[in-house]
């Protein structure tokens, strides 16, 4: 249950642990750039290598990590092997009856598993390194720019927070109502997909009403201690920058360097 | 010195209610509350208690009548958001009124609403989380807390606001004895630091805990009298669907078996002295 | 019908970093016809042991016979024995979703797949059981008083005809007349009908009224059971997994300090302790 809860993340102190989340974000994005811009195995290389140190180095158990990744190990897989069969080119490597193996597709195949494991744990790494609420905060930062065009950022932002914070306890409560039919007697387990959806209903129905009263009392609650939108509103919450973050810009400069050298 | 609340003649229903059929949620209230006094409001489920609390706040607006905090009417709108963070409230449910993701951050909730300086607030948390006895929590998930440990940082967070009046909306109903023990324990601290306390509850014994107890029934003010002076009489209680403590109750019954003991008592101990001397008569 | 509970444990997220042990070695006999109440500071235990004992939650190791009924680690059979248990958790009226209280209260004995006549029969019956007007029957249960809905609850799970019926605090919340109802309709149904009933709480003044057998959760174990006299006269257990003894005790052992010779120490109840003074105060005036 936790594990839905918190996303994925991993509490620690690592290095990466302690670097600004909005630093976080902005690699990240960089990162992402840097990964489509490589179409070289060489340069996928280097990306991957410096995934699996960054990997290291926030301390994620490799079994946590396999264990958080494992959905998109299949995506992964079925890429390659869609590449090694369909891809022509070059020398044929293996022949049989109805399948041929080239060079060109096993390049391709194992090229693109690698930038799509890459891509998939760099993003996880962010989310297994920084906490719900701190990736919220980055996010809200990052989106500032956006309120000149009168979007409600601080809204926003408020919103994802409640969300997390009320998660787990719908969660909870989902379980609890399922229990409690089941012990009446329901059954969620047998027949076809209709049958099934319509089981769910003595679930749905207390489950919407618990969140429709949470967020009328909720609001109340907020109501009376004095929220009323983000005007005039101060903020306890501050991200700060550190030498770490000026770390994390420097390798991104060398990748580029890296990355141009070998394209 | 002026009353910290007054209620004149207040009358209230909820919409939608059929304004034909009469039937009001509160009836003709008139109460004063005054500067540090420890009052608490007790009544059956539907006694209107909470939505009394609710009035106090300007979170209701009274239909007829006025609420006023400190000379502030509730009615005039600009005015609103100073009384709410002179009159704080504590909801019944625990998870329902916990914004944040951590303790700090939940505290720091109300002080950011009110547009509290960043530098003044570190302090104001750390005072706030000491007067409740979480001290050192700031980081925990409040999901990990436990339900009088929520209820506490539900009253830190009002307390950094560093309101006037506390008002405990039947804040102690769901939670287990111990905890329900330390919150009342908290308000009685923060009573003694000189806040006003409005405690509502359907429990006497943590009504008598105050100075002065409110009884309300259907929408009125039934009782309205120091603790002393209805603890001795707390039989009557019963006619309003409330409980009696147990030894007021006995008290009463060995009087009406003929015991030669005082009519009155102040409490436990009391009762005690009574029966031993009783007793002990030959 | 009997309930034996022995070296009950389960875990709960095995294996992981928030493996969590919820029970560790739970002994309980909870004998048929009795009302028992399981006591317990939150987070002893108490919810997952009634739910194992409902069959939701299967045991990690241990086992737990009901009637002719075994669960263990192993087994899965728990279907026949949810149609003996009828449990009703905390807020039960947050679980009701139908249109109209009868069909709410129609949902368990529907699954049972009964027909209908005897499904009608059986809400009938419930509703009358609860002390629910058969007037409200058509009305949405969401348009009634806190209350009654916690009664259409109930009566939902009696509609099944358990033969042991748990309840995880019933009256939580609602204010001395309503927990004095429900409390009452509970014991009219085990002394009348009699089924078996397990109330878990944490209100030993509640408990002790009107339950006969108690049994002490704390920390996942079970640590003291039987009767109200053999339980409360452990104070000291009590006290150091933060119980206290029911406020009438507490108050016999005030006046003990005084009386010469002392009250005995097994008083529950007011009624009891009238009846001790009375009988006293006759003693003191015969000679």
């Amino acid at each position: 249950m936790s594990q839905i809860v918190m996303g994925q993340y991993y509490p620690g102190d690592s290095l990466v642990h302690r670097m600004d989340p909005r630093a976080k974000w902005l690699f990240l994005m960089v990162f992402m750039i840097f990964v489509f811009w490589a179409n070289h195995l060489r340069s996928t290389a280097v990306l991957l290598f410096f995934t699996l140190v960054a990997a290291g180095m926030a301390r994620i158990p490799v079994s946590v990590f396999i264990r958080a990744i494992r959905p998109a190990l299949f995506i992964i897989l079925f890429t390659m092997i869609l590449h090694l069969l369909m891809t022509k080119g070059g020398e044929a490597l293996l022949r049989l009856p109805f399948i041929t193996i080239y060079q060109e597709g096993l390049r391709q195949a194992v090229f693109v598993s690698a930038r799509l494991f890459v891509l998939i744990s760099v993003a996880s790494l962010l989310t297994f390194t920084t906490s719900p609420i701190d990736l919220t905060d980055g996010i809200e930062w990052l989106l500032k720019p956006l309120q000149r065009f009168k979007i409600p950022v601080h809204e926003i932002a408020l919103m994802m927070s409640i969300a997390l914070r009320f998660i787990p306890l719908l969660w909870e409560e989902t379980e609890k109502i399922r229990k409690a039919q089941t012990a009446r007697g329901a059954d969620f387990d047998t027949g076809f997909f209709i049958k099934r959806l319509k089981s769910y209903i003595p679930v749905l129905i207390p489950l919407f009403l618990s969140a429709f009263r949470r967020a009328e009392e909720l609001a109340l609650a907020m109501e009376a201690r004095g929220y009323r939108g983000s005007e005039g509103r101060t903020k306890w919450r501050q991200l700060r920058f550190s030498s770490l973050d000026g770390w994390l810009l420097i390798v991104a400069v060398l990748l580029f360097f890296v990355l141009r050298f070998l394209e | 010195m002026e009353p910290m609340i007054q209620v004149v003649d207040v009358w209230f229903r909820y919409q939608g209610e059929n304004e034909s059929s009469g039937k009001w949620a509160l009836k003709k209230i008139n109460l004063t509350f005054r500067t540090g006094e420890y009052v608490s409001i007790i009544g059956a489920n539907g006694s209107g208690k909470s939505t009394l609390a609710r009035l106090l706040n300007g979170l209701l607006l009274p239909v007829r009548g006025e609420v006023k905090v400190g000379g502030l009417s509730t009615a005039n709108e600009s005015d609103l958001w100073e009384i709410r963070r002179r009159v704080g409230m504590v909801f019944q449910n625990p998870d329902n009124q916990i914004v944040a993701t951590t303790v700090e951050d939940d505290v720091a909730f109300g002080l950011e609403n009110l547009g509290v300086p960043r530098s003044e607030m570190k302090d104001r948390i750390e005072r706030a989380l000491a007067a409740v006895g979480l001290s050192g929590m700031n980081a925990r998930e409040p999901h990990h807390l436990s339900g009088g440990q929520k209820q506490r940082l539900a009253l830190a967070g009002v307390l950094a606001m560093s309101p006037d009046v506390i008002v405990l909306d039947e804040a102690t109903s769901m939670l287990d004895p111990q905890g329900k023990n330390d919150v009342s324990q908290v308000a009685a601290e923060l009573h003694r630091m000189g806040k006003t306390i409005i405690h509502i509850t359907h429990s006497a014994r943590e009504a008598f805990r105050a100075e002065r107890v409110i009884v309300m029934n259907q929408g009125e003010v039934k009782l309205d009298l120091p603790s002393e002076v209805l603890y001795p009489k707390a039989v009557m209680l019963k006619q309003w669907g409330l409980a009696v403590p147990p030894e007021i109750e006995l008290h009463q019954r060995l009087l009406g078996k003929g015991w030669p003991l005082s009519p009155t008592i102040s409490g436990k101990e009391e009762l005690v002295e009574e029966i031993w001397r009783s007793l002990s008569e030959i | 019908m009997e309930i034996v509970v022995r070296d009950l444990e389960v875990v709960y997220q095995s294996g992981t970093p928030w493996m969590k042990k919820a029970l560790d070695g739970v002994n309980l006999t909870v004998p048929g016809g009795s009302f028992t109440a399981i006591l317990g500071v939150t987070g002893s235990g108490k919810s997952t042991l009634i739910q194992a004992i409902a069959g939701l939650i299967r045991p990690t190791r241990g086992i737990i016979r009901i009637g002719s009924h075994l669960i263990d680690a192993n087994r899965k059979q728990t279907a026949d024995v949810r149609r003996l248990i009828g449990l009703v958790f905390q807020y039960p009226e947050h679980q009701l979703f139908a249109e109209t209280v009868a069909k709410d209260i129609a949902f368990g004995p529907t699954n049972l797949g009964l027909p209908q006549s005897e499904v009608d029969g059986r809400v009938k019956q419930a509703m009358e059981w609860v002390g629910l007007d058969s007037e409200l029957a058509d009305r949405s249960p969401f348009q009634l008083s806190g209350g009654q809905m916690r009664r259409v609850a109930i009566a939902g799970v009696l509609a099944i005809s358990p033969k042991i019926l748990i309840l995880d605090e019933p009256a939580a919340g609602l204010d001395p007349k309503g927990q004095e109802e429900i409390l009452s309709l509970l014991k009219r149904l085990n002394q009348d009908f009699g089924v078996t009933v397990i109330l878990v709480s944490h209100d030993m003044d509640q408990a002790v009224r009107y339950a006969d057998r108690f049994c002490v959760l704390a920390e996942g174990r079970s640590v003291l059971s039987g009767t109200a006299k053999a339980v409360f006269s452990r104070a000291d257990i009590l006290s150091s997994y933060h119980l206290e003894l029911p406020e009438i005790t507490r108050f016999v052992q005030l006046l003990n300090r005084k009386l010469d010779p002392p009250l005995p120490e097994d008083v529950f109840t007011l009624d009891e302790l009238e009846r001790l003074l009375e009988e006293r105060r006759k003693k003191r005036e015969l000679p």
